[in-house]
């Protein structure tokens, strides 16, 4: 009987990793989870300014004049001007121009090449890599 | 990583932690993170994994069920309150924890390498925090995040790959992708100098790194060279053979119709002696309607016979310079000969014709030569009476055959896109050849000129346009058909090495007498791989073969190996609206460290830490780029932790033990007592956690 072999065989190395069979007297054997526990980070972030607004958070005393919470902390959009240089999508080096028509950085002219001979689609995956594709909602 | 799934077969459900998810292809397909971006969100996952933390660590528990020992938990900077409630819960409700005390991992690392003040800059998995620690205590409200991690630069990394490999034979996995951002990226100094010089052949030649995937080399069978002699003599033999019948062919078919125009000519002369009815019947005898129709046929066959004339003649050319051979026998009238003779005879006959058509066609050759050289005269006269007005007319010819080699190119390309235009005029073609019925009215008036049916694509409707049969009146009608066929067939083939043929004399007649005009302007030196820039992108310093199975699986790291880390810098160049970290240490040095003193023992202590730090060059960037912003003359000390990844586990196990000692209020330790009174986002403030 050669195919039944075949499963067991997979599962030697998940049977020895597994531990949903194994012991666990650190656990409190009462312990229900409670239901609807998951929450995204987006969710858990709406919820807390919403009870921040209302004044329910009335265990939180005023530290300062200003809250800092997870929000509040993340870090502003950069104002060097520096910074908004510009790089070619495609290659990563400096970018002097940009395509009208894809709105893409691009180098020079045999980059344009490139770019004038992509496929269909993958010129948004560039501009996705740069956070500038256009989304429909 | 949790994977926590039900197997069918086995009829039993799995549940695998951490780095064994990846031991089978079921789990790992099924793993999920329980984290979101840095907090915790899915607790049921999260419960998996400290159940496998404390199976592994050999927790024994107590009698009443529980871990019994007090916890240390690391947390994110400022964590949203609903999340350490959720922890708390799981520690306390789950785990009976006797007492729980949370810190942020990196002030963890710090403490372990004994800083009292300065500035960490902590890079983890998912976001960047920078905190400012004064004497021994985390200032978290002046700590600020960058939402850009490892996790981030690994997607980042294997995003650059795929698309600077889009057709690349072999599936690259994210964990390969991590993998090699690991080991070969590094921090460019200075970037914007470094980057733009990346692909100069003498720094990529040190900087490119070349990764092989696996591939199967298919074999191809050798032929030893004795074979292949043997093929290549046999092929040249048959072909030789083939060559000598069609000429032979040709030679007889040429005879034939200069037989043939000979006697047509005798007919015509015969125009004159004969009277008008005689001539006539024996036009009609040989099947001519009347004069001009015989005419016309000598002139056609007059044509037909100059054009075989001109491209036959190979082969026999040495006997054609040979003396004229003499044919003795044509002389003597038949009726002398006998039977052997008189095939000798019929072949001299054809020999002697033979001889003379071959002559015939020497002269016309000799015509043509002399015609070219003519041409060739008058060039180069017309270059030696005005070399500037010379030169202009062969630039533009060599750009015209420029934009058409371009324009074909271009055309195949398009063809290749279902939705261009040049393949909806090719549907349009087809559609019209298909459909029986004859195109309206309205369509025929405005194709209808035999003018418009020129130029590709314009062709179909035109040539489908005109009545019926003036179809192939125009040369260009039939292009339609061509048109309408996909791919590469060898007439286009050949066209396209036409048109470098005539592009190469073009370029060399230029060369030759243009000074201006240098070897690095042809065209095969442009489009050779050592001038492309993307050839030096994609596949590095050195020639790339097609056909090579290993060079096809081959990936070039090179302007990746620093772009990836860079985003840090730079999150901008990953779509990231945000400061990078140089920008943020010196807003936080800066504007939000109000004391200077205070600011000076910062600076003394600029501390770097988690996973991502570990790219070469880093510590050297922050200490240049924080030089170029903080106040001159200011000490500026940078440093790196000593295990950048292990040392925040280090600090938290020292630190229970330490701060740990006092047990009650001071230490930080929330107790279950506590945590039942005070409710469960609760904590007390110590030196290394958040602020309440």
């Amino acid at each position: 009987m050669a195919p039944p072999a075949a499963p067991p065989q997979t599962n030697i190395v998940l049977d020895e990793l597994d531990i949903t069979p194994h012991p666990r007297p650190f656990k409190n054997p009462n312990w229900k989870p409670p239901h609807r526990r998951t929450k995204t980070l987006k969710q858990i972030l709406s919820d807390a300014t919403r009870t921040a607004a209302t004044g329910e958070g009335g265990t939180t005393p005023a530290t300062g004049p200003m809250q800092t919470t997870y929000a509040n902390i993340e870090s502003a959009p950069s104002l060097h001007p520096a910074h908004s240089k510009k790089w070619c999508d495609i290659t990563g080096l400096p970018a002097k121009y940009t395509d009208p028509k894809t709105k893409l950085r691009y180098a020079d002219k045999e980059v344009y090449t490139v770019i004038r001979m992509l496929p269909p689609g993958s010129a948004e995956k560039y501009l996705e890599l740069r956070g500038a594709n256009v989304v429909l909602k | 990583m949790v994977s926590k799934y039900r197997d069918r077969k086995a009829q039993k459900t799995y549940t695998v932690v951490g780095n064994d998810v990846f031991a089978d292809p079921n789990s790992r397909g099924q793993a999920k993170n329980p984290f979101d971006s840095n907090v915790v969100s899915n607790f049921d996952q999260m419960e998996a994994l400290l159940d496998y933390c404390f199976i592994n660590l050999g927790v024994g528990g107590e009698g009443g069920g529980g871990v019994g020992h007090p916890l240390v938990m690391t947390e994110a900077v400022c964590v949203p309150g609903y999340n350490r409630k959720m922890m708390s819960e799981l520690l306390f409700e789950c785990y009976n924890a006797p007492s729980v005390i949370f810190g942020i991992d990196s002030l963890f690392s710090y403490d372990y390498n004994d800083g009292k003040t300065g500035l960490v800059l902590s890079a983890g998995h998912t976001a960047t925090h920078l905190i400012p620690v004064v004497e021994g205590k985390g200032l978290v409200n002046l700590s600020t995040r960058l939402n850009w991690g490892g996790s981030q630069s690994a997607d980042y990394m294997l995003k650059l790959i795929q698309l600077k490999y889009p057709g690349f034979p072999a599936k690259i996995q994210s964990w390969q992708a991590e993998a090699l951002m690991k080991d070969h990226c590094y921090v460019s100094s200075d970037y914007k100098e470094e980057v733009a010089n990346y692909l100069k052949p003498e720094i990529l030649l040190e900087k490119d790194r070349i990764i092989q995937f696996p591939f199967t080399e298919t074999i191809k069978v050798e032929k030893s060279q004795e074979e292949l002699d043997r093929i290549a003599e046999r092929r040249k033999e048959s072909g030789r053979k083939l060559q000598e019948q069609a000429a032979k062919v040709r030679l007889e078919k040429l005879i034939k119709k200069e037989q043939e125009l000979a006697f047509l000519k005798t007919l015509q002369a015969r125009q004159e002696t004969d009277s008008k009815r005689d001539f006539k019947r024996l036009l009609e005898q040989n099947d001519f309607r009347d004069e001009a129709a015989l005419e016309r046929s000598i002139r056609e066959l007059d044509k037909t016979v100059r054009r075989a004339r001109k491209q036959d003649v190979g082969p026999k050319e040495e006997a054609a310079n040979s003396a004229p051979p003499s044919f003795p026998l044509l002389d003597v009238p038949d009726e002398e000969l006998s039977d052997d003779s008189k095939r000798v005879k019929r072949h001299q006959k054809l020999m002697k014709s033979n001889h003379e058509a071959r002559l015939r066609a020497k002269a016309e050759k000799e015509a043509e030569r002399q015609r070219l050289e003519d041409l060739e005269r008058a060039d180069a006269a017309k270059r030696e009476a005005d070399l500037p007005a010379w030169l202009s007319t062969r630039h533009a010819a060599r750009a015209a055959v420029l934009t058409k080699i371009k324009d074909r190119t271009r055309l195949r390309n398009e063809l290749l896109d279902r939705k261009s235009l040049a393949s909806q005029m090719r549907m349009k073609s087809i559609a019209n050849l298909a459909s029986d019925s004859p195109p309206s009215k309205k369509r025929r008036r405005g194709a209808g000129a035999p003018g418009t049916s020129s130029g590709p694509g314009g062709s179909g409707g035109g040539g489908g346009a005109m009545d019926d049969d003036n179809f192939g009146a125009n040369d260009d009608d039939w292009s339609v058909y061509r048109n309408i066929t996909l791919g590469t067939n060898s007439d286009e083939d050949e066209e396209d090495n036409e048109l470098a043929k005539e592009l190469k004399t073009i370029e060399d007649q230029l060369l030759l007498h243009d000074p201006h005009f240098d070897r690095n302007d042809t065209h095969e030196a442009k489009s050779d791989w050592r001038a492309s820039l993307l050839h030096a992108f994609t596949r590095g310093v050195r020639e790339h073969d097609v056909d090579d199975q290993a060079q096809g699986c081959q990936i070039h790291l090179n302007i990746e190996r620093i772009r990836v880390p860079e985003v840090l810098f730079q999150p901008g160049m990953a779509g990231l609206d945000q400061a990078g970290v140089v920008e943020i240490a010196g807003d936080i040095l800066l504007q939000r460290v109000s004391d200077e003193r205070v600011r000076e023992c910062v600076l003394r202590d600029v501390f770097l830490t988690g996973g991502a730090v570990a790219f070469k060059g880093f510590d050297e960037r922050v200490r240049r780029e924080v030089r170029e912003i903080i106040p001159a003359g200011s000490e500026l000390r940078v440093r790196r932790a000593g295990n950048a990844v292990l040392d925040a586990w280090r600090g938290a196990a020292r630190f229970a033990k330490g701060d740990g000692a006092g047990k009650g209020k001071g230490g930080g330790w929330v107790t279950k007592g506590m945590w039942e009174e005070a409710g469960g986002e609760y904590i007390l403030e110590h030196r290394l956690g958040n602020a309440f």
